[in-house]
C-alpha cells in the first residue's frame, strides 16, 4: 500500500467515523421502506424471526446507550475494513 | 432493504443462496483479472463506508425513513457488477450475523437486490447516458433507478413468498424508494465526484479494456 492508498484509508476511516458519531443522535428512528410496506401490507410483527441471537441487535449495546450505539457502530466499520481488505486480498488479480 | 429473517421460506432462500453461488463465481473471476492491488484499498474503504452510511436513515415522507445502499455506486466505480456482489457479501453477512440487520437465510436475495440489481442497473444507466449529459447526472440517475428497481424486486419476491401481496407490496415499495432514491443519488454523485477529483487513477472509466463481464 503506498502512501497516497493510505490517505485513502485514513480518510474513509474519518469519515467514517464521524458518521458513526452523529448516525446514533441524528439519523431517523422512523421505519424504512421496506419495515412501513410491511405495515402497509399488515404483516404481522411475528413474521420477521431472529434465526440467532446476534451480539448487538440493531446496532446497539444496551448498557451504554448512545455511546455504545457509536461504539458498536466504529466496531462495525474496523471489522467490514478488514474483511473487506481480507476477501479483496484472497481474491485480487494473479499474475 | 434489508430483508430480515422469516420473510422468505427456506427453500425459496435456496434458489437465492444458488444465484448468489453462481454470482460469486463470476466476482471471483473478475477479481481475478482485474482486481489489482492498487484497487484493494478502495475496495474495502467502499465496504466500510457503505457500512456506516447504512446506518445514517434519513427522513423522507409519509413517516418513513431510507439511508443509501450503494450497490449502483461500487458498481459505476469498477466498472463492475462483480465488484458490488464482492462489497455487499461482506457487508451484509457482517450485518446479519453481528448486528441483525437483515437475514442470514435471506442473504442470497438482499445480495441479489441491492448488489446485482442494483449493480446492473446503475452500471448500466451510468454506461448508456455518460456520454450524453456527463459523467455526475449518469451516475446520479443510475443510482435512482437502481435504488427503484431493487425496491420493485424486493417487492416481487415478497409476493412470490406470499409476505406481501403484489399490489401493495410494489406500490408502497416503489413510492416510498422514488424519495429513498433521491438520497442515493446525492449521495453517489458525491463520492464519484470526491474520487474523480482526488483519486481519479482510481476509476475504470477511461480504461474500458479491464472492465469485467457485464
Amino acid at each position: 500500500m503506498d502512501s497516497r492508498d493510505k490517505t485513502l484509508v485514513i480518510v474513509a476511516i474519518i469519515i467514517c467515523v464521524v458518521i458513526c458519531c452523529l448516525s446514533p443522535f441524528i439519523a431517523s428512528g422512523d421505519p424504512d421502506g421496506l419495515e412501513k410496506s410491511a405495515e402497509d401490507a399488515n404483516v404481522a410483527e411475528d413474521v420477521a424471526t431472529e434465526v440467532f441471537a446476534s451480539p448487538f441487535p440493531d446496532y446497539t449495546y444496551e448498557p451504554l446507550a448512545s455511546i455504545g450505539e457509536v461504539g458498536v457502530l466504529i466496531l462495525g466499520v474496523v471489522v467490514t475494513l478488514l474483511c473487506g481488505l481480507g476477501v479483496a486480498t484472497i481474491m485480487k488479480k494473479r499474475s | 432493504m434489508h430483508i430480515p429473517d422469516g420473510f422468505i421460506p427456506f427453500w425459496q432462500c435456496a434458489i437465492y443462496y444458488v444465484i448468489l453461488i453462481v454470482a460469486l463465481y463470476f466476482a471471483s473471476k473478475w477479481a481475478r483479472k482485474n482486481l489489482d492491488d492498487k484497487r484493494i484499498p478502495l475496495l474495502a474503504v467502499l465496504a466500510a463506508g457503505i457500512f456506516a452510511i447504512m446506518s445514517m436513515n434519513m427522513p423522507i415522507p409519509f413517516g418513513t425513513s431510507g439511508h443509501m445502499v450503494g450497490g449502483a455506486l461500487v458498481a459505476i466505480i469498477f466498472m463492475a457488477p462483480e465488484a458490488a456482489v464482492i462489497v455487499f457479501t461482506v457487508v451484509l453477512i457482517i450485518q446479519a450475523l453481528v448486528f441483525g440487520d437483515g437475514g442470514i437465510t435471506v442473504l442470497g436475495a438482499n445480495v441479489l437486490n441491492m448488489a446485482i440489481i442494483g449493480g446492473f442497473t446503475g452500471l448500466f444507466t451510468f454506461k448508456v447516458l455518460k456520454d450524453k449529459v456527463g459523467i455526475y447526472i449518469a451516475s446520479g440517475v443510475g443510482a435512482w433507478l437502481a435504488t427503484v428497481l431493487s425496491a420493485l424486486a424486493c417487492a416481487i419476491e415478497m409476493a412470490i413468498a406470499g409476505t406481501f401481496p403484489l399490489t401493495i407490496g410494489v406500490a408502497s415499495m416503489v413510492t416510498y424508494h422514488l424519495f429513498i432514491g433521491i438520497i442515493e443519488a446525492v449521495l453517489t454523485v458525491i463520492v464519484i465526484a470526491a474520487i474523480e477529483k482526488f483519486r481519479p487513477d482510481l476509476l475504470y472509466w477511461d480504461n474500458e479494456k479491464t472492465t469485467g463481464g457485464e
